[in-house]
């Protein structure tokens, strides 16, 4: 269990570490490419089939990216936290659209909760007597004969 | 050609990068995705590019460790090795896959039997 704990420490680390670790796997990419065409001129291609055929062999390159950034941080939280970001500059473009949003979300909450007390306080809640089931109201009634 | 080529499971490719690593040495991304293809007889579909996710994860977990090095030919390249608690677990997991191997095996030979 040891290396869920590590490797959780791993995840967070990493987040905070971004551009070095894109930097160091970007040119691990580099390198691999180059060596796989090296492979392919000694085979006997000619240097640029060599490099086409390296790159096809690789599968796609922003495939990796994302598959080496999913797998050495928290994708959930990296894309809550990129949702957040847009959300915020969207909302400092359109002030105006913005500020018609948050007062429309303010009196509908606002105006249930006042509803919301009100009924509460009145049908829900029980009455604040003892034995508040064995109150009654009496009044007379007439019917019409 | 390609069609007839084997998907890997999830999670064989982890065992596979450490079996390698484990009889191989120290190695870096190429060198292991040319030795698995070259060991399975060129029989699995690998993109090559997927053995890094593998390699991150692993090294995250403290199976193997990464560091630059240079190549034969003077490459910069970052080389990969299976740790002590590596070996454990590539024990571990090696026995864990044979096992589930023979009884899935065992489950779908027994087809006609019955």
């Amino acid at each position: 269990m040891t290396f869920r704990i590590r490797e959780l420490f791993g995840c967070i680390f990493s987040i905070f570490r971004k551009r070095k670790l894109d930097d160091d796997f970007n040119e691990e990419i580099a390198s691999h490419i180059d060596m796989a065409t090296e492979e392919n001129i000694r085979a006997g291609m000619g240097p640029q089939e060599a490099r086409r055929q390296a790159v096809i062999r690789f599968g796609g390159i922003e495939a990796a990216r994302e598959l080496h950034r999913d797998a050495r941080g928290l994708p959930l939280i990296e894309k809550i936290m990129l949702d957040a970001r847009y959300a915020f500059r969207i909302f400092r473009k359109n002030p105006g659209f913005s500020l018609a949003v948050v007062i429309t979300l303010a009196l509908c909450i606002g105006a249930n909760t006042a509803i919301f007390s009100m009924l509460d306080a009145l049908i829900f809640k029980p009455l604040p007597f003892h034995e508040s089931d064995r109150i009654f109201v009496i009044y007379k009634s007439f019917y019409r004969i | 050609m390609t069609e007839s080529k084997l998907d890997l499971l999830q999670g064989t490719l982890d065992l596979l990068v450490m079996r390698t690593l484990a009889s191989m040495g120290s190695l870096h991304g190429y060198g292991i995705a040319r030795r698995i293809e070259q060991v399975s007889g060129d029989e699995i579909l690998l993109n090559q590019g997927t053995i890094y996710a593998s390699l991150v994860r692993l090294q995250q977990r403290g199976w193997i460790s990464a560091e630059w090095g240079t190549s034969d030919n003077n490459r910069r390249a970052k080389y990969y090795a299976l740790t002590k608690a590596g070996k454990k677990q590539l024990a571990k997991e090696t026995a864990n896959w044979e096992r589930l191997s023979t009884v899935i095996t065992r489950v779908l030979s027994a087809q006609g039997e019955a």
